[in-house]
């Protein structure tokens, strides 16, 4: 309900921390690839889509990151307890590729 | 005597705050499934929200990195529920492996790892489109729309966490303490010795804050607790009394508060025992009454528990001091109240509180048209100026100088804060008559007030007894089942256990129910900690006399939900009494107020005093507050023509005589006396009562116990007059003055000597304090050759020499002196 305007001092970026962390993160990622490299294929994946959709979007909790004016989408994430599949909605922020593709694709579908 | 109260459970922050920065929103969080810690997606301060290449990891991807830790779980309270983050297919958990893909027809996503399961070539009628794979982390962040960005409020008000502390952090998990947190950073591993950091005008955030003063409130605890527990003393005798409201008072002397090691305090707790032989062990707490004073050096206690009392016992007795944490804790509290929780302060007071550069805001207020309160005087001109400025501005200072109507005026600005209705207000002070005289000013403006004390202050006389919470609830008349429980327990003393059980329930509603209607509640700083009110929330602070209260004590009213304070006091005169000298050396005796002011917030002041003979004001206006102050009153209502008294000159009654008597160290060896300004003292005096003054009219301040203790034994053995008379002249230290008058102040500098300092006289804060406290006359009794070294003495000292009442000689033919004094070489900035 407020709106303060602070001045905080530039803070020195810490280069060297930087650098440093560039390296680790960078080696963190190829680490993980290789760990996997001759893991057998599995077979493609192709689950079906559930057709029960997730309840509406309840907007996010806690008032966290304000979507600036423009709304997103609303997705379902689909997810596994067990054996069984759960969908959770989720929402993606308009310049997403997966909001810009859906929106190709319905005004190609549309088009036809 | 040890007693931890445990009545402030020390607010923490959620298990789930980013253990680097403790922000804690459940949307931007995940917990680290190897460690069990959690952390935000945020990047901290000082980067751009949006990370972007080149800038550090979010704070969970850092984590992930620096511990090599890689499996994640949301929060269950955040959107998605507790959703542990895995390869739809075969279950892994990397999280730097895993993206999500869409599906080709539909608003559904999926997360799949990278290899095998998201590389291996799917036909090409299949639902999901792999070519869209994208990873879970980009630009070293969690997906900002899967895990939020934290608010740019969030992380302003977050911990500065710097990438330093975060390695430092990472190391000390990794080498097996996993309960470290970054506060335990900077701590030496001697745990014993309590580091004293030295307090800064900026902080970075509220956690530093408190990583500064915490350890200075927890070397003056230590302090106060120490010297409270060595004050046991044995070989006590005592005279037995009951009260006026029939409870058993026992009556005794303190050595130890002779000699001025400890200082005690009406209300304060003290633990009697008897140690005799001509009754059975006895024990009992009690709460002080009345302390020593003129009057007599007794100390009274009113005995807690008078069943079994060996009442027809005088010797044998033993007293102890019943330290307890309770202020300390509080002010601990309010600090970590400060840093986790967001609802405590308003952001705009937040970073004012910090030292941080914020935009000025205004508040939606209405002026009222008139500014004078009911019943409470007319305003000047500074006075309405400071109560608009109040009233419109989340965070104003006020500063009263002596006699300038503080107290009316912090009336009038709560009366208008109240009547624009912007919800209970909070009133504080650090002392309990600055309180008592508030509650007062602003019940005379037909606002409901509740003034609130601690228990243990429960059955002292109060000017506003009626006012207080217990009386309150004593009175109440609405529930008939608790009117009869009271008149029971009144008349029998204690209720049978279940009648108490019924009666405390009662008792707690009637409390809430009167706190909840009343437009004001008024409580010492530390009283604002009470547990009852702590389901209140206080938009709306003021705190007089803030100049008195250390830094933490002035947190714990204004973290109770602030988002308008407004702080008077007067940096120009006494700040607040610490004990611990490490303490005090790292700058626990800075206010809060004096602090803003060294940022560059600049108080509004009242201009016009309504105490002093113009002649007296003069010399504090210039020295003090760069000859501001404006007289309210003139020499003609401040001259008594009739009096008669030998002031060298009649039109200004003031004037300093000089003696060159020695000082010497006092009986207990800790202080200092001086017999020469003793003797003129009561010469003064005893013309004062001749001349018709009355005791009450007359104050002796005095910078020494010594010397305090000296006067009151020579002025009742030497004086001419009754000794009544002189019993009830206040002879006390500047502190005991400072917020008080008297028509007429002595002053006894005691010190002089050669060689060393003037001790106490060289604060500058004293000397205006002591300066200011007369309506019509000021005596000080000194020695100007020793005094005029000093630089700001010398200014006085030639204040006085110019209008001729520099004086020698003895009192019934004082003639000006013709003294010189050169310029000292340091000058009184
Ligand atoms: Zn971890
Ligand atoms: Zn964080
Ligand atoms: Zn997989």
């Amino acid at each position: 309900d407020e709106d303060v305007v602070v001045h905080l001092p530039e803070r020195e970026v810490d280069k060297e921390f930087e650098e440093e962390f560039e390296k680790e993160f960078s080696k963190m990622m190829l680490e993980s690839l290789e760990s996997r490299k001759f893991d057998k294929k599995s077979a493609a994946f192709d689950v079906s889509i559930p057709v029960k959709r997730a309840v509406a979007f309840q907007g996010p909790p806690g008032g966290a990151a304000q979507s600036a004016g423009t709304e997103g989408v609303v997705f379902s994430f689909l997810t596994k307890k067990g054996n069984k599949q759960q969908l959770k909605a989720v929402e993606l922020p308009q310049d997403s590729s997966f909001v810009q593709s859906t929106k190709q694709k319905q005004e190609a579908d549309r088009a036809e | 005597i040890r007693q931890r109260n445990s009545e402030a459970e020390i607010m923490e922050a959620p298990e789930h705050a980013c253990k680097y920065c403790g922000v804690h929103s459940p949307s931007t969080v995940v917990k680290c499934l190897h460690c069990s810690k959690w952390f935000c997606n945020g990047h901290g301060v000082g980067h751009s929200i949006h990370g972007g290449s080149g800038s550090g990891g979010s704070h969970i991807v850092t984590h992930l990195v620096k511990s090599k830790h890689k499996e994640v779980v949301l929060h269950p309270d955040g959107p998605l529920g507790d959703t542990i983050l895995e390869c739809y297919m075969c279950g892994s958990r990397n999280a730097f492996l895993l993206g999500f893909i869409p599906a080709k027809s539909d608003t559904v996503v999926v997360l799949l790892c990278r290899q095998p399961c998201a590389s291996t070539p799917s036909s090409k009628d299949a639902n999901w489109d792999l070519a869209q794979w994208v990873p879970l982390i980009q630009d070293k962040a969690f997906l900002p729309w899967l895990v939020k960005q934290p608010t740019e409020t969030e992380v302003m008000r977050s911990r500065h966490i710097s990438p330093s502390q975060i390695a430092a952090l990472e190391s000390v998990w990794a080498s097996g303490d996993a309960k470290a947190t970054v506060d335990d950073l900077g701590k030496k591993d001697a745990a014993d010795e309590i580091e004293a950091q030295p307090v800064m005008a900026v902080y970075e955030d509220a956690y530093q804050y408190q990583n500064i003063f915490g350890p200075l409130v927890a070397l003056e605890a230590e302090h106060d607790r120490k010297v409270k527990e060595s004050q046991t003393q044995n070989e006590v005798v005592v005279r037995w009394d009951i009260g006026l409201n029939q409870k058993l008072v026992a009556y005794f002397t303190l050595l130890k508060l002779e000699q001025g090691e400890v200082k005690l305090a009406v209300g304060d707790e003290l633990l009697i025992r008897y140690r005799g032989e001509l009754s059975r062990e006895w024990e009992s707490k009690g709460n002080v009454i009345k302390i020593p004073n003129s009057v007599s050096d007794e100390v009274a206690l009113e005995i807690r528990k008078s069943s079994h009392a060996p009442t027809e016992c005088t010797h044998n007795f033993q007293v102890d001091f019943v330290w307890k944490s309770t202020s300390f804790d509080r002010m601990q509290n309010a600090m970590k109240r400060f840093a986790v929780d967001e609802t405590s302060v308003s952001g705009y007071l937040y970073h004012r509180l910090l030292g941080h550069n914020v935009d000025p805001v205004t508040l939606n207020a209405n002026l009222p048209k008139k500014f004078t309160a009911p019943n409470l005087p007319d305003l000047n001109h500074s006075q309405v100026t400071a109560i608009k400025q109040a009233i419109q501005r989340p965070l104003s200072l006020i500063q009263g100088p002596p006699g300038t109507g503080k107290t009316v005026t912090s009336a009038t600005i709560v009366y208008h804060l109240a009547k624009m209705n912007k919800g209970q207000i909070l009133v504080c002070a650090p002392s309990n008559v600055a309180v008592d005289q508030l509650t007062e000013k602003i019940h005379k403006t037909g606002l409901k007030v509740v003034r609130m004390t601690a228990k243990s202050r429960e059955e002292l006389d109060s000017p506003v007894g009626f006012l207080t919470l217990h009386e309150q609830v004593n009175n109440n008349d609405t529930n008939p089942e608790f009117s009869k429980l009271i008149k029971l327990k009144n008349e029998l003393g204690e209720l049978k256990p279940r009648d108490e059980k019924r009666y405390m329930t009662l008792k707690k509603q009637a409390e809430r129910e009167i706190l909840m209607h009343a437009n004001v509640i008024c409580v010492t700083c530390a009283g604002a900690g009470d547990p009852r009110l702590s389901k209140f929330s206080f938009k709306t602070v003021l705190i007089d006399e803030s100049t008195q209260s250390a830094e933490p004590e002035c947190l714990i009213p204004l973290v109770m939900g602030c988002k308008q304070a407004i702080l008077i006091g007067d940096h120009q005169q006494l700040g607040p009494v610490i004990m611990n000298k490490k303490a005090a050396k790292a700058g626990l005796s800075q206010s809060l107020f004096e602090r803003l002011v060294i940022l560059g917030h600049r108080p509004l002041r009242l201009e016009v005093q309504y105490r002093m003979h113009p002649c007296l004001s003069a010399f504090p206006s210039n020295m003090f507050y760069e000859g501001s102050l404006m007289n309210g009153v003139t020499t003609h209502d401040r001259i008594r023509k009739t009096l008669e008294f030998p002031w060298p000159n009649p039109d200004t009654p003031h004037f300093f005589l000089s003696s060159s008597g020695q000082e010497e160290i006092s009986a207990s060896g800790t202080s200092y006396l001086n017999r020469t300004e003793a003797s003129n003292c009561e010469k003064i005096v005893t013309r004062f009562l001749k001349a018709g003054i009355l005791p009450s009219q007359i104050g002796v301040i005095t910078p020494y116990e010594g010397q305090r203790a000296f006067l009151v034994q020579y002025m009742q053995y030497t004086g001419t007059l009754k000794k009544e008379l002189y019993k009830e002249i206040e002879i006390a230290s500047v502190d005991a003055f400072q917020g008080r008058e008297k028509d007429y102040i002595i002053v006894s500098c005691v010190r002089s000597n050669d060689h060393q300092g003037i001790g106490f006289l060289s604060d500058p804060r004293r000397l205006n304090v002591a300066l200011t406290r007369a309506k019509y006359g000021v005596c000080v009794l000194g020695n100007a050759k020793v005094l005029a070294k000093h630089p700001l003495w010398y200014e006085l000292l030639m204040e006085y020499k110019t209008q001729q009442v520099l004086v020698e000689g003895p009192l019934n033919n004082m003639h000006t002196s013709g003294m010189n004094f050169s310029r000292p070489k340091k000058s009184f900035a």
